[in-house]
C-alpha cells in the first residue's frame, strides 16, 4: 500500500486527445507529468465504466471544455513497479490522486511513461459496440 | 539604345527575361528542412529552443535519414525529440539539446531502456538499436 492506496486498486488516467488513443493502447505521452511534476489519476475500484466516464468528464473534460476520449487503466502496483514513482491520494476532488517523484531527466521521465503505457489497458469512451453484443 | 533588332518587326520579336533561364529557377528548390518546418509550425512555443539545439536536431535527422522518418516534437524544455512509434511495446524517443543526446525506448514488452551521452554528431549504438526495435 502506498499513501493509503492499495496495490490492487485500479487507477484511471483520463485522455482528452484522440491522437493519444492508439489502436493498441494509450500513447505513452498521456502518462507524462504536467508542469506541476504530477500525473493526475482517479481511483476507480468498484465503479462501472459509465460512472468512471462521468467522473472523467466532470473532473477532467469539463474544466478543459473538452470531451474525454477514454482512459488508461492501471493497477496501483504498476506504479510501484516503476520506481521512483509513487501514487498518492490528493483530494479534493473525491477519488483523486497523483503520481509523483518523477525524475528530472527527460529520458528517465519518458522511460517511466513508456513503462506505464506498456502495461496499461486502454478504455475508449464512448465504448464501441462489441461484435458479440450485436442483436 | 533600342533593344529591338533593326531588321525585325517588333510584332515578331519576343523578349524573354533572363530570369527564366536562371539556374535558381530550375534547381533552386529549397532542401527539405523538417526541423525548420516543425519550428515554424510551433511558432511562439520555440522561444527557448537554442540555435545549438536546432543544429543538433538537424544533424541527428541526417544521421537517421536511412530509417523511417520520425515524428518531431518541440519539448516544453526547449529540447527537440524524435519519435519512432510502432506500438506501446515498440517505441523509441531520442532527444537533443545541443549538448547531449538522450534516449528512452521500449524494445519489446517489459524491455525499457534509456541513456544519455554527449552528442558528437554520431548515434550511440544503444540509441540506434532502440530505433531499429521501434521503426
Amino acid at each position: 500500500m502506498q499513501g493509503g492506496i492499495a496495490n490492487t486498486e485500479r487507477l484511471a488516467i483520463f485522455v482528452l486527445d484522440s491522437n493519444r488513443m492508439k489502436a493498441g493502447g494509450v500513447h505513452w505521452r498521456a502518462f507524462l507529468p504536467g508542469d506541476d511534476h504530477e500525473r493526475s489519476f482517479f481511483r476507480t475500484d468498484n465503479l462501472p465504466a459509465d460512472e468512471i466516464a462521468a467522473i472523467g468528464q466532470k473532473e477532467v473534460g469539463d474544466p478543459n471544455g473538452r470531451q474525454i476520449r477514454g482512459w488508461a487503466e492501471l493497477a496501483a502496483q504498476n506504479v510501484i513497479d516503476a520506481p521512483p514513482l509513487h501514487a498518492i491520494p490528493s483530494e479534493p476532488p473525491p477519488r483523486h490522486g497523483v503520481i509523483v517523484d518523477w525524475p528530472a531527466e527527460i529520458h528517465e521521465r519518458n522511460k517511466l511513461a513508456m513503462i506505464l503505457a506498456d502495461v496499461a489497458i486502454k478504455r475508449a469512451w464512448p465504448q464501441t459496440a462489441s461484435p458479440l453484443s450485436a442483436a | 539604345m533600342s533593344a529591338v533588332p533593326h531588321f525585325l518587326d517588333t510584332s515578331t520579336v519576343v523578349y524573354v527575361s533572363a530570369e527564366v533561364f536562371s539556374p535558381r529557377r530550375w534547381w533552386g528548390v529549397p532542401p527539405i528542412d523538417r526541423v525548420g518546418d516543425v519550428l515554424k509550425a510551433a511558432g511562439n512555443n520555440t522561444v527557448n529552443v537554442s540555435d545549438a539545439t536546432k543544429h543538433a536536431a538537424r544533424a541527428l535527422l541526417l544521421l537517421v535519414s536511412e530509417r523511417p522518418a520520425p515524428q518531431i516534437t518541440i519539448e516544453d524544455t526547449g529540447e527537440i525529440s524524435f519519435e519512432w512509434y510502432r506500438d506501446n511495446h515498440h517505441v523509441a524517443v531520442l532527444t537533443v539539446d545541443g549538448q547531449n543526446i538522450r534516449w528512452a525506448a521500449m524494445l519489446d514488452r517489459s524491455k525499457p531502456v534509456s541513456g544519455m551521452e554527449p552528442f558528437a554528431n554520431f548515434l550511440p549504438a544503444a540509441a540506434l538499436a532502440a530505433i531499429d526495435a521501434a521503426a
